[in-house]
Parts: structure tokens; sequence; C-alpha cells
């Protein structure tokens, strides 16, 4: 049965040490509103206002299928046989992992100290050696059995963002020389080798659930990797996952074992699901995912040109759903994909091109070439409700390489995340040596619709895109937007900022950076596309 | 006691058992253990002139390899004339053994620490070269903390004297047991070990428990190569040529860190 201890240390009061001498405290434990009786103690409140309780009281929770558990602590002051004040309560909502740690808490009157403790799970903070190996010596003898080292901390780490950025590599911990060197992965920097592994991209936010039939675009399983371990000596064997719903009845399924410094999973049931990976049965890391369907969002594309070969843009039909199927790697973190759509009617003169999905159209030379971003008709030619359009271009009046001009807003404001490892890893993390994770808010694009017609969201690309894998960035960050996400920047500043700055280059929706270092979407960029109508939709 | 090296052991260790007699040493034996056992004096089983190789070769018979083997004579009986209607205490000797622990941390001198942070990437797995090791490290003892031993459930306390030392009186047939340092508190040590498991300080499996116990972990001291790393480690911190093999100068400063 997985215990957590909760453990009461220390009392501190706030107060002035005139108004409390000789009173006497009492307090109240009650954990997820249960009152825990045998804790209602009386102590003589020093006049040093800080007082340790000894023993300390103790209390073991079971976790066991359990996201989080709500400990708090009532306090009273008494006074003689009649005179009893409240002087408030503090809770604490700890939350999965259940890491080991030592808490602080106050409210204006007085603060406490609780440890968590894990129990029967082994020894997280030491470097797991073997047992030691001691001689026995008789009463007069000289044998001495010497043992000593720095403390090594075991730290593994599961980042969400590949490749790790630098500033977020550890260590700065200093190790005994021969300890070996810290293994550290890389894998997950895509550059365009189709057909590979649709889900070339590990450690996503969203894993997603997927039919057999799908399985031919949209890959079978998600790839979850250790970034980082120490000590080396760690033995892979013995690094073992498992798994909790911390939402919903969530689900995946470990494809090919539960063991190693990477895994394969698969979703089975729709909600989020707590990846936790155990050393020698010691809590090392742990790992947030969600869990639903994919979603298939179709796409047209209409590659527009103004007659003349100057005027047509050079991408082929083939090349187009070659840079479709490179945002869809980027995508399909989110947990979701385009596919062509298979729908041949056409309006605004369009031409089927023999390529599902994809038509030209011949438009007057100033929205092909030069197009005003703002008010750019391209995107709405040969368009259909829902179906999000692509109007390939030679140029835009700014020089850009793509632009959204169409799609209504997200159904909130903001999204907003508080769990361990927080979204994307933004300090404090919640993983050792980090403190817990604080609460993240993203801000989104406004609700307000800004479709020219209902159900319209669309966007051009333009000849600006040096490479396949420019186009496919190119298509799935202005796709982001469309979603609702807005650029995730080095520093705030400028009216499109989503109010988070990391990771700064390594996040597919940052502003400028190239689709070689940008292509990674965190946990609450995969919330928030899910509050789009385009998604809900489909 | 470890299983012998199965890679490519170092020329210069002695993996081979020694001795003649009935008795095969088995993991957690010593000679204390053993002649607890089948009733003797520990010095009486170790002097005894079948064992003289034996004795040749370890040097102390409360470090010895699997494999080896102890002449275990016939008990003899012994009279002792005492006076009637008295009542007499008769001692056995060599009950119980005694354990020596201690405890010490290994830090790196703070004006050699560095912070700076390398990588070697081979395209799909980075390896951090983290800073280089400090050039020099202190041991300093444990000193003056409570502990409590457990062993062959017995539970025994008390305090690190100045060198960092934990004395107790054990079984001599004990065979495992668990010392923690300074429990609750921040310098806090479990430590997990095997009694009578210490091999010969000239084997390899002796060589890497050593290693071991000084905090320098070879990954797999199975292994030849990953055992080097640790010697490595141990010859850096020590200041003589490192070189990755056990010779007698790295295998003296050993014996001499450990104390055994």
């Amino acid at each position: 049965m997985p215990l957590v201890d909760v453990v009461l240390t220390e009392f501190n009061s706030l107060l002035p040490a005139a108004s409390i001498v000789g009173d006497t405290i009492c307090y109240t434990l009650t954990i997820d509103g249960e009152a825990v009786p045998q804790v209602e103690l009386d102590i003589v409140v020093p006049d040093n206002r800080r007082f340790v309780l000894s023993p300390p009281v103790q209390r073991s929770v079971d976790v066991a299928g359990r996201s989080s558990f709500r400990v708090r602590v009532q306090v009273d002051l008494v006074h003689g046989l009649t005179s009893r004040r409240s002087i408030g309560w503090i809770e604490r909502v700890i939350q999965w992992p259940f890491f080991e740690g030592e808490y602080r808490d106050a409210n204006s009157n007085w603060g406490v100290t609780w440890l968590i403790d894990r129990l029967g799970e082994g020894i997280r903070e030491d470097d797991p050696t073997d047992r030691l190996a001691f001689a026995r010596d008789s009463a007069e003898g000289t044998i001495l059995n010497t043992v000593g080292a720095p403390p090594a901390p075991m730290r593994v780490e599961i980042h969400p963002v590949l490749p790790v950025p630098a500033l977020q590599q550890p260590p700065e911990q200093v190790y005994t020389p021969g300890s070996g060197r810290a293994r550290y992965w890389s894998m997950g920097v895509y550059d365009s080798d189709l057909p590979g592994d649709p889900r070339i991209i590990q450690n996503p936010p969203v894993v997603p659930i997927v039919s057999a039939a799908q399985r031919s675009f949209a890959g079978d399983a998600s790839t979850i990797r250790v970034t980082y371990m120490r000590p080396r000596t760690l033995l892979p064997a013995d690094l073992v996952w498992s798994q909790r719903s911390l939402a919903g009845n969530a689900r995946v399924e470990f494809v090919g074992g539960n063991t190693g410094p990477h895994v394969r999973v698969r979703g089975v049931a729709t909600g989020e699901v707590g990846l936790e990976l155990r050393y020698r049965g010691a809590m090392v890391a742990p790992y947030r995912l969600l869990v639903r369907p994919l979603k298939v969002i179709p796409c047209r594309v209409q590659l527009c040109h103004a007659g003349t070969p100057s005027t047509t843009p050079a991408s082929t039909p083939t090349e187009i759903l070659a840079h479709i199927n490179i945002a869809n790697r980027f995508l399909i973190q989110l947990g979701l994909i385009l596919q062509m759509d298979q729908d041949t009617s056409v309006t605004d003169n369009a031409v089927p091109t023999g390529t599902p999905g994809v038509f030209r159209l011949q438009l007057p030379a100033p929205e092909v070439v030069n197009a005003p971003s703002t008010t750019a008709s391209c995107t709405l030619k040969n368009s259909r409700p829902f179906v999000f359009n692509f109007a390939y271009i030679i140029n835009d009046a700014d020089s850009n390489l793509g632009y959204t001009t169409d799609w209504e807003g997200p159904s909130a404001t903001q999204v907003e995340d508080s769990g361990t490892p927080s979204s994307s890893f933004i300090a404090p993390s919640g993983i050792p040596p980090h403190e817990a994770a604080r609460t993240n808010i993203m801000r989104l694009f406004t609700p307000a619709t800004q479709q020219r017609r209902p159900g319209l969201f669309a966007m051009y690309v333009t000849q600006n895109n040096a490479t396949a894998m420019d186009f496919g960035g190119t298509i799935a960050h202005e796709f982001g937007h469309a979603l609702g996400l807005r650029h995730r920047v080095n520093a705030h500043g400028g009216g499109s900022d989503d109010r988070l700055m990391y990771p700064p280059r390594e996040n597919l929706m940052h502003g400028n950076a190239t689709t070689y270092e940008a292509q990674d979407f965190d946990l609450l960029q995969a919330r928030a596309v899910a509050l789009s109508p385009l998604f809900s939709h489909h | 006691m470890s299983e012998p090296p199965t890679s490519s052991s170092d020329p210069l260790l002695k993996d081979d058992p020694v001795g003649t007699g009935s008795y095969e040493v088995a993991s957690g034996d010593c000679i204390s253990s053993i002649a607890y056992e089948h009733g003797f004096f520990w010095k009486t089983l170790w002097e005894h002139p079948n064992n003289e190789a034996l004795r040749t070769a370890r040097g102390d018979g409360h470090i010895l390899l699997p494999g080896d083997r102890v002449t275990v004579p016939p008990l003899v009986p012994r009279t002792e004339d005492c006076q009637t209607a008295r009542r007499h205490r008769f001692k056995r000797e060599g009950v119980p053994a005694k354990l020596r622990i201690c405890v010490t941390v290994l830090r790196p001198s703070p004006e050699t620490v560095s912070t700076d942070v390398q990588t070697q990437n081979n395209g799909t797995e980075v390896t951090i070269r983290e800073p280089e090791a400090p050039t020099r490290w202190s041991r300093e003892p444990l000193a003056n903390k409570h502990w409590v031993l457990a062993v062959g459930g017995e539970l025994t306390t008390g305090t690190t004297d100045d060198h960092g030392l934990v004395e107790a009186w054990i079984s001599p047939g004990a065979r495992s047991g668990r010392l923690t340092v300074d429990p609750g508190g921040g310098a806090e040590r479990v430590m997990v070990f095997d009694l009578g498991a210490l091999d010969p300080e000239d084997s390899s499996t002796g060589v890497a428990q050593r290693l071991r116990n000084l905090g320098f972990d070879a990954a797999d001291p199975t292994n030849q190569a990953s055992l080097a790393t640790a010697l490595e480690g141990f010859q850096h911190v020590k200041g003589i040529e490192k070189n990755g093999r056990a010779d007698s100068r790295t295998r003296d400063a050993l014996k001499e860190t450990h104390g055994a």
C-alpha cells in the first residue's frame, strides 16, 4: 500500500510574546477533512515563540489512486479554563508526485513546519550503491572499516522540452571523481527525415488515442525518455515506469516493456496521466501527459497564382503534402494532425490538382505578390467551414513566412497549470532540487472572433520559407495561432506574448526561432488548443 | 563477498583461493565466524599448522576470499580441575567479536571547485562533461555524532569519537547489519553492510569493495574498465599517478585509507 507520511515538527508563533505567554495551544490536524484525533494535544507556549514537537506528530496517508490530498492544521489558544480563541488555520494541498520535502507555511498569527516522508520506497537521496562489505575483528585486532563520500544525490529528470534548453541543463553538483559522467539525452531534434516515425518528437505533452487505421499516419506510440540521469551507475534495468491517473480514468499502455531510460506508450483512456519512474522502488522522476483521442482536422490548400511563372509559387502539390506531413510531426505533440480534405467541391473557380485537398486558384497579382497581411483575400477563397484553409502565395507586404488571417478565439482568455513537473519545466519545476511548482498562467488570444466568414480558419504561406522544414514549421506555428496560442518570447513585450518566457527558443510558438530549434509544444499549450472551436468542432 | 570478476582481471591482482582443509570459505565467513561455528577460539584455528599457507597468503584471518580452504581440526575435550562444591565461571575466548567503522566525509577544497560544464554530442546522446574533479580533497571524520547500530537483531547506540569511530561488540556469527549515523540530523547516513564480506586487499573484489566503502563507486566492479574508473578517482584524490591500475602503491594507499 503506497503510504505518505505527514509529519508536523514545529510551530512558530508570530503573535507578540506578551499576548500568549501562559496560554495553551490546542491544534487539530485534519487530512482531507478528516480530523486525526490522536494529535489533538495541549502545549504550553514557551516565551521564545518557537516550539518543536517532540516527538513529532505523524500521520500516514494512503495515496493509492490519488493525485492529491489536503492537510490542514487548526490552532486555538486557550487561557485558563474558559477562554479559547482561534488564531486561524493553515492548509496545504500535497500534490502528486508527493515528493519528500519540508514545507513551511504561515498565516498572520503563526507558522508550521511539516515534512512529507515516503515510506518503504527506498532512499532517493543517496547513490544507491550495493551493500557495503565490512570485516569483523577480534577484540585486540586493528581492522578498521572506513566509509564515506560526499553525498551523491540521485537526480533523474524527464524534461518535456527536447533538446533540453542549455540554461536548464543540470547539474552544479561536485561529484567524487570516478563516479562517472552524467548522461543526458538530446533526441528529439527533428530534421525532416520523412517518412520517419510520425512521433519522432519525444516527451510530448499529449499521447493520443489512435485507432488501428490511424496508426499508418499518426504512429503507434510516443516515446517518453529520461533526459538526465545521475549517477550514471544507475542500472537501466532497475528503472521501472508505472502510471497513475491524475484526472479522469486516464490510462496509457506501455509498448515493449516498462523498464529502462525510455519507454513507448500508447493512449488508452482519456484524461491526465502521471508517469512515475522508480529506481529500486524509490520515486526518482515524474512526467505528466494528457491522453485524448487523436483529433483529425481537415484542411485544404489553395495554390494561388496570378497567371505568370513569376507569380506562381514554386511549391508543387507533392511538396505541399510533405509540408503538411512535417507540420503534423509537430502538431501531434498536441494530439492533433491535419489531414487533406476529401471533399472535392470547389468555389471561386478553384481547380483540383489531382492531389486531394490541393487546388489551383488564379487571383489578381496583388493578392499573390506583396499581399496585404491584414486584409488578404486569398484565404477566403474556396474555403469550407471548419476546414482549415491554406493559401500558398509568393509573399506578403510584411515579408512574413506565413500569417493567420482568420480564426475564432478559444473559450477562455488564459489557461493555468500547477502540477509537477511544471509545464515545460518552468522553474520552480517541482523536481528536486527545485522547489514545489507554482501556478503558471498562459495568456491566449481573446475569445473575440476574427473571422470574415462563419467557421473560417485560414492562413497563407509564402515562398519566403526556404526549405520543407521551414514550410512545415511555419504551418504548425501559424496553425497554433489559429487555435488561440500566442507567441512564446524571450522577454515581455508586444501584444502577442503569452506571458511565459520559457523555453525561450525551443518552443514552436517562439516568434522568430527557426524550425530547426523551435519544435516543442508544452502541456499548457496542449490544454489551450482544446478550447478552440476548431478543435471542439471535430 | 562478491562473485569473482567475469571479465579480464588486472594481472596485478590475485583472485585465486588459497589454503588447504575441508572447510571452504563462503560469503560472510572469516576466521572468527568459522571458529565460532565450530566451537574454537579463533586463534586456535588460525594458528593451526595446516593453515600456514592461508595465514601467509592472507595475513589476517578476518579477511578471507570465498573459496579459500581452512583446516578445522576435530574438537578435543579439555579438562579443567576445579574444587567441588563451589561455583565456577568459564569464559569462552574470542566471543564476541568487534566491529570498528570509521565514518568520514570526503570534501573538495572549495577553491578547487570548477563550475564549467561542457557537452559532448554524438548525435542522439549528449554526455555532459561535468566540471573537472577538484584537485584537492580532504577526508573529514563525522565526529561526535549519535549512531545506532543494528546487528543480528541487537541494537547498540553510541556517539562517534573525534575520529568518527563507531566501535561495538558483535556476535562473531552475525552476517549483516545496518548503521545509522546522526539519525534525523543533517548528516544522517544509513549504511547497510555485510559482515565478514570484505575480501583481501590484493583481490579485484577486495579492491572494488574498499573503493565502494570509501565512496568511489565502480559502476560494475566485475568489469575491469569500470573498476579502472573508480581506481582513477581514488588515485586522483590521493594525488598519485592516475593509471586505473591496482598497482602496489595504489593498493597500499587504499589499505591505509580504508584501514583493512
